[in-house]
């Protein structure tokens, strides 16, 4: 038995509000993205085990530098730790640091599947990769910077007169901030473009690291087997990311045996085009429908 | 095909795991790495001997940078994956013995590095030995086969096992083997003494020499640090929880 | 002399058993936390051959229970026995167990045919081979064997491994939310495969939000509720207990005024309504009382009923009273 239709049929608006108001542009989300990004990377607001090995790895950074002050307490005279040797050191500490977050920033959206969310929202797939590489960039000048001008810091404020050390010291500041910021920057950079190709984290681990120490040793071998031509020879460091760090710093500082032979202009220069190439490379590559 | 799944199922997963994914190539091509090195050398050589050179080629390169990456990218996954995917279960709840679960895994572990390890130092044996007036190439081969193995025997049984007790096992053993080993073994020579690279240069010496009595102390070592190793994974498997 | 089973001596005190019913698995006073996060708390209960609903919100430690009479968990408390046996630490007891679990992921990199067969083998199944096809045609995934199953559909990963599962006959069968993901005919099919089993006098646990469905097959339910078991055995008879309640009735009929004085009269009924033309809904603390009643008034004052209907014995409106109070 059916009772015959009625005519009666009515919609009711169940409460979802249109929002008409102001929004926040891209920009906004960039940044939005930029900083999630580098908290979760990095194991804030996540359990114990994602912080320690970023932990280490600061500690390991850090600890030089503490050790580097604290003689400098006891034995002013004493110059422990110079900048170049402090950022020729600590190069192979940054490399692990980008092996670190590079995949945390990429490689877990992938594997999580996290990306069709991401392109159905109002964020652009170019903000979105703006966003990883800026959040990369910062996250890894916590560990080619800060440490640094901490070492800067303790060095101005334990000389005889701490603000004219200072203000001497204005120039090596600058020239820290630039080789810090740039090693942050070109390492991120490499990194992330690498992790940006596989969803699985240890896979962009171990090429990460590989590449960095393999292009060493290869850039080295290369610069050995080719010692008796040197105009090829000062050109070989550019095939090695660390080199071609070494070789920025040495340049800026000063070392000796450096500044004569290669124009710093070239390093930067080289640093320069690879965060371009790398950076357009993962533009192009979001691109892709998955 | 079908018999060593029925033999060796757990063997056969992990292998299966490592072809799919990138592992496995990634192994094979890191393996041959050194042939760039020595092809350099061949064309430029710039020290005297070429035996010399292949076997500081070894100490230099493969066995400290080498041999830990291409041993770790599978150990590590082979049950790292699992966890992170969340597949352990189905091997866990089986009436398979979590013994035959672990060295099942470390079964794929070798098959999947040690034939990789040779191939790429004989390829770069080969190549080094283009180099006129090489010769006495061969035993350092050997000697280099035998110690890569027995590096992969034990690099492989130790991550193995602290991939069931640390999250990141990949990236805890990239700093172990760079940070570690690199930096602090060169300024406390104790650290030396639980280096595994300082027993696999050992062992990597003795047959390099002819001396068994330096390579079997040294293989003796290794071998109980390996037992140590599997046990530990396999006590450890049995007393895993998963939510 | 052998020691008595302890499943037998002391089965009728676990809650969810019937008098005399064997316990297949056991539950006793378990409890489960993380660090101050009580995920389960003093359960105790016991779990009998057929089909078993465990319900429950989510978050309500459904999972963490079903995980724990698998084995993968401990439990920070208590005791869990399957078969009379203990399952943590025991390997072999999984040739009795299966189980398909929503939360685990599968072997993306192996084909259909080659995961169940992989199960199989490690069970120890005799004829790998043939198990693998037979339990691929019962859940019906035939036809999407050969490919990979990293391009599953949710439906098809929750059949294979609900094959995965059944490959080596397990006397017990635990299934967490197996009817997630999939389209209604391969709902009835995994239906009709549970009471299958339940008949054939396997004992299989089901957890499941989909009340109208585990209605359908399960005999008895386990109701969880922040950690705590709330009810435990049929739900019809879970819902007469459930007194502070009152039954709804509805009933269609011819003269739905003269029968309603009359119910009124009668102390049983507590209200009466009017729907329609021919309807009445009538509350009761006692359906068997009323529907005894009902059809005798109707007969002496000559009135025709069309349709009488308890309208909330439903497992919904039982799950709902205990989630909510």
């Amino acid at each position: 038995m059916s009772t015959p239709p009625r005519d009666y049929g009515e919609i009711f608006d169940r409460g979802y509000l249109h929002y008409e108001g102001p929004r926040l542009g891209q920009m906004h989300a960039i940044w939005a993205l930029a900083r999630y990004s580098m908290a979760r990377a990095v194991g804030i607001r996540r359990p114990w085990s994602a912080k320690i090995i970023p932990m280490l790895l600061y500690a390991a950074v850090f600890i030089p530098v503490a050790v580097s002050i604290g003689i400098r307490a006891f034995f002013p005279a004493f110059d422990f730790l110079d900048y170049a040797s402090f950022f020729g050191a600590i190069v192979l500490l940054e490399g692990i640091f980008v092996a670190l977050i590079a995949p945390e920033m990429v490689s877990s959206d992938r594997h999580d599947r996290l990306l069709p969310l991401y392109f159905s929202r109002p964020i652009s797939r170019n903000s979105y990769v703006t966003a990883k590489l800026l959040g990369t960039g910062l996250l890894t000048l916590s560990i080619s910077l800060v440490p640094a001008v901490i070492l800067w810091l303790g060095n101005g404020l334990l000389a005889q007169d701490p603000i004219a050390g200072m203000r001497e010291g204005l120039g090596d500041l600058g020239r820290i901030v630039i080789a810090g910021t740039a090693i942050a920057f070109y390492l991120g950079a490499i990194g992330l473009v690498i992790a940006s190709f596989t969803s699985r984290k240890s896979v962009a681990v171990g090429v990460i690291v590989l590449g960095f120490v393999i292009t060493e040793s290869l850039s080295l071998a290369l610069s050995e087997a080719l010692r008796d031509q040197p105009d090829i020879e000062r050109w070989l460091f550019v095939l090695s990311p660390t080199r071609t760090i070494v070789t920025l710093v040495d340049g800026l500082f000063g070392v000796p045996e450096f500044s004569s032979e290669v124009p710093l202009s070239a390093a930067i220069a080289v640093m320069a085009g690879v965060i371009v190439i790398c950076s357009l490379v993962m533009f192009a590559w979001y691109q892709r429908d998955e | 095909m079908d018999a060593l799944w029925r033999l060796l199922p757990v063997t056969m997963l992990t292998v299966r795991q490592f072809s799919g994914g990138k592992t496995a190539r990634l192994v094979l091509l890191l393996s041959c790495f050194p042939v760039l090195f020595a092809a350099i050398f061949v064309i430029r050589p710039w020290s005297g001997d070429p035996a010399e050179y292949l076997a500081d080629l070894f100490r230099e390169l493969i066995v400290p940078t080498l041999l830990p990456i291409v041993v770790l990218l599978p150990a590590t996954a082979a049950l790292g994956n699992e966890l992170e995917d969340g597949t352990l279960p189905y091997l866990l709840m089986k009436p398979v013995s979590r013994a035959r679960i672990v060295l099942g895994k470390y079964l794929a572990i070798i098959l999947v590095t040690i034939p990789a390890l040779i191939v790429g130092v004989g390829l770069t044996t080969v190549v080094v030995s283009r180099v006129p007036g090489a010769e006495g190439l061969w035993p350092i081969f050997v000697a280099m086969a035998g110690a890569a193995a027995v590096g992969a025997l034990l690099l492989g049984a130790l991550f193995l096992l602290v991939s069931l007790l640390v999250p990141r096992a990949l990236l805890a053993g990239m700093i172990y083997v760079f940070a570690w080993e690199s930096l602090l073994g060169r300024f406390l020579p104790g650290v030396q003494a639980i280096s595994s690279r300082e027993y696999t240069l050992r062992v990597f010496e003795g047959l390099l020499d002819g001396d068994s009595a330096a390579t079997v102390a040294a293989i003796s070592t290794i071998g109980v640090v390996i037992l140590v190793c599997l046990v530990l994974a396999i006590w450890r498997l049995s007393r895993m929880q998963i939510d | 002399m052998s020691e008595p089973n302890a499943s037998e001596t002391t089965a009728t005190e676990l809650p969810g058993l019937a008098r005399g019913e064997q316990a297949i698995i056991e539950v006793r006073d378990v409890a489960k936390w993380y660090g101050d996060i009580v995920a389960v708390s003093d359960m105790s209960f016991g779990i009998g051959a057929g089909v078993t609903g465990l319900l429950g919100p989510n978050g309500a430690g459904k999972s963490t229970l079903l995980n724990m009479i698998s084995g993968l968990l401990a439990p920070s408390a208590g005791s869990v026995r399957v078969l009379g046996k203990p399952v943590r630490g025991n390997p072999a007891i999984y040739r009795q167990i299966g189980l398909a679990s929503e939360q685990e992921h599968v072997y993306g990199s192996l084909q259909g045919r080659e995961f169940v067969r992989l199960n199989a083998i490690l069970q120890g199944v005799p004829d790998a081979d043939g198990a693998t096809e037979r339990v691929i045609r019962v859940v019906g995934m035939e036809s999407a064997a050969n490919r990979r199953v990293g391009g599953y559909s949710k439906g098809m990963r929750q059949r294979i491994k609900v094959a995965a599962a059944l490959v080596h006959e397990p006397q017990v069968l635990l299934l967490d939310e197996p009817l997630n993901g999939t389209d209604p005919v391969q709902r009835a099919s995994l239906i009709d495969l549970m009471r299958r089993l339940g008949d054939e006098g396997k004992t299989v646990v089901v957890s499941s939000h989909v009340l109208s469905e585990v209605e359908r097959f399960a005999r008895n339910v386990l109701v969880v509720v922040n950690g705590k078991l709330a009810a435990a055995g049929d739900y019809r008879t879970i819902r007469e207990r459930m007194d502070q309640r009152d039954h709804i009735i509805r009933i269609r009929c011819s003269d739905p005024r003269r029968l309603a004085s009359s119910l009124v009269a009668d102390r049983i009924t507590r209200s009466v309504r009017f729907q329609g033309q021919e309807g009445l809904i009538a509350e009761t603390d006692d359906v068997r009382r009323f529907g005894l009643l009902a059809p005798e008034i109707a007969r002496r004052e000559q009135i025709r009923i069309f349709e009488l209907q308890a309208t909330d014995e439903s497992l919904a409106s039982v799950f709902s009273y205990l989630v909510n109070s």
